[in-house]
């Protein structure tokens, strides 16, 4: 097959179960993109190619998803990377099946690409993490480990999993988790919880907050904590909630 | 293969037996001034190749004879005797060497600590998701019992959860998984290899469940969901979870949503202690049933706040619910903290979590 050339697109190495559901997702992002109509500039990354060293996962999985760019070819060489050129790809997806692979991917993507965006697999973060992530990569995800921690909820919580699926899912627009960082001259600064009459004024629960410069949260704050410049707020409710506390914060954040 | 040994000594022993008796009545008809007990002391001695030459077939002959045939007794005595009489002790040795009496000795302090069990989990399969999962029971503060059939993963996996509770043994079969406790247990998890055994191993659970009507929770691993999903959940899977997909989904939302899952994520990997959102089930005979929220005094009482709840088994929940919420039997609380906290709020509950 010609490969297109491809920008800002996202390569995805690997046909197995995790590789197939990554393409799935990023078929229907492709779909939903192409829904937008001609004019709207395509978001960065719909674009795919999937690469594999066996021609017949390719085949099979096309049969399955419908067509889609593809390489077959191992990508832990050089030259199949730069043939799905990835100089000029938003993100790579590692999903190899060797670990060392991986590893190898990851760092031969970053030294060619370094503002590429690097998400891979790992069976073992224990081992491989930490390898992962010096080798250049984002993100590291453990199917064992993220599964597994799927499993225990639905086996031993699943009315939280209800719960958190209800709030990331935007099932319901009132039930969502918002941090919003409060600017120096915000009347917020410099008051307690409980003076800054956030659940009273904007109908929003606290559930935690991110002293500025500190990495852990501090969760259930008491009422007599006293919000500081920089600090960032982690709150649960409903987008309009959200938006009258933005004000009060003084400017938004993501 | 304890009956196996059981038997085997029970043979030796008895073996053993025949000897003595033969030996005694063989001496005291054979020799002269002999009584049983002198018979069955020379016996004794004579199998267990002491000879003390005090008694023997020589000097207690009858006068006259040439007490060939007590020799020749003394001779089928010893040939058959030390043989009969070391048996069992090779068989015990043998079986403390092969670790048999030692894993026999394991299998009965575990019997005993599954006993005790109540609302565990059992983890069908010691794999890396397998162990993900006892971590996570663990540390939220909640019992398991491992099914796993090879010895060698369990003595790998007693190195990394010291308070491990396991049965050694196939769990596709029923005694295994009944040997874990199932008519107890809060739930099963089928996460073997092999996505068959999972399924016969629902297939077998979960006709317990609709037999019983009882709540065990079935959350079954599956690899291939197009194929396997349907069967699953045919049988008796409550949830069936596919890691890979959702690592796939994951990774997705890794690559173009970095910051979204932030907090929940940052939340579970939280180094000062150990992060969750949980729940706790309202008992009948808890302090907080009854009551509102404001006068349960939970973030004074458990250091934390209530940010949903499920009131009367309602399927909607009440999220940042109001001072003025009356709290009942049966309700679902969820809150985010620090483990002490929830079991805290367990406790306040009534200890029993669904």
């Amino acid at each position: 097959m010609k490969i297109p050339s491809l920008r800002n697109h996202t390569i995805v190495c690997g046909t197995d179960p995790t590789a197939v559901a990554i393409i799935e997702e990023l078929q229907a992002m492709k779909v939903k993109a192409a829904g937008q109509g001609e004019s709207a500039d395509a978001p960065p990354g719909s674009d795919y190619i999937v690469c594999d060293s066996s021609g017949d996962s390719i085949e099979k999985l096309a049969e399955r998803i419908g067509p889609f760019n593809y390489l077959v070819g191992d990508v832990t060489d050089d030259e199949v990377l730069g043939r799905a050129h990835i100089e000029s790809a938003f993100g790579i997806f590692c999903v190899l099946p060797i670990e060392k692979d991986n590893v190898c991917v990851a760092l031969a993507a970053r030294q060619k690409n370094p503002s590429i965006r690097i998400v891979t697999t790992t069976a073992d973060p224990f081992v491989y993490g930490q390898k992962l992530s010096r080798a250049g990569a984002n993100a590291v995800v453990s199917p064992n480990f993220i599964g597994g921690l799927r499993i225990v909820s639905e086996a031993a919580r699943p009315n939280v999993t209800a719960f958190l699926d209800e709030m990331l899912r935007d099932k319901n627009p009132d039930l969502q988790i918002h941090e919003i960082e409060i600017a120096a001259g915000s009347s917020l600064c410099n008051t307690s919880l409980m003076a800054s009459r956030i659940p009273a004024a904007t109908g929003l629960l606290v559930i935690a907050l991110l002293r500025k410069g500190d990495v852990h949260y501090m969760y259930n704050p008491p009422a007599s904590t006293v919000i500081g410049a920089g600090d960032t707020i982690v709150v649960m409710g409903g987008r309009q909630q959200v938006e009258s506390l933005t004000r009060l914060a003084g400017r938004a954040q993501a | 293969m304890k009956s196996k040994i059981q038997a085997k000594l029970f043979n030796a022993i008895f073996a053993v037996a025949a000897i003595l008796i033969i030996g005694t009545f063989g001496f005291h008809g054979l020799l002269k001034d002999l009584t049983y007990i002198d018979a069955l002391y020379l016996t004794v001695v004579t199998v267990a190749t002491v000879g003390y030459g005090d008694l023997t077939a020589h000097t207690n002959r009858f006068p006259g004879s040439h007490g060939h045939l007590a020799k020749l007794f003394t001779i089928f005595i010893i040939v058959a005797g030390v043989a009969t009489f070391v048996y069992p002790l090779g068989i015990i040795a043998e079986h403390m060497i092969s670790g048999d009496l030692q894993r026999e000795s394991r299998r009965r302090r575990m019997q005993r600590l599954i006993a005790r069990l109540r609302g565990h989990f059992i983890i069908c399969g010691g794999g890396e998701t397998g162990v993900t999962i006892m971590d996570e029971l663990e540390k939220t503060q909640r019992k398991s019992v491992l099914i796993d059939m090879s010895t060698e993963r369990i003595n790998e996996l007693q190195e990394r959860f010291k308070n491990l509770i396991f049965v050694e043994g196939d769990a596709t079969d029923d005694q295994a998984i009944r040997a874990a406790g199932l008519s107890r247990a809060a739930g099963i998890i089928p996460a073997l290899p092999d996505e068959k055994d999972n399924l016969i191993i629902v297939v077998s659970v979960g006709q317990v469940k609709k037999e019983r009507g009882d709540t065990l929770r079935i959350v079954s691993k599956v690899i291939n969901m197009d194929r396997m999903a349907p069967k699953l959940r045919a049988t008796g899977a409550d949830t069936i979870i596919a890691p890979s997909t959702i690592s796939g989904r994951r990774m997705v939302s890794e690559m173009f949503r970095p910051s979204v899952t932030t907090f929940l994520d940052r939340m579970l990997k939280d180094s000062r202690g150990i992060m969750r959102t949980e729940e706790a089930t309202v008992a009948p005979d808890s302090p907080l049933a009854g009551v509102t929220l404001a006068d349960a005094k939970i973030p004074q009482k458990a250091g934390l706040v209530i940010v949903a709840m499920r009131h009367n088994g309602q399927q909607q929940f009440i999220c940042n619910p109001r001072a003025s919420q009356r709290l009942e039997a049966g309700d679902v609380l969820i809150a985010m903290g620090d483990m002490h906290n929830i079991a805290k709020l367990r406790e306040l509950a009534g200890g029993e979590e669904s």
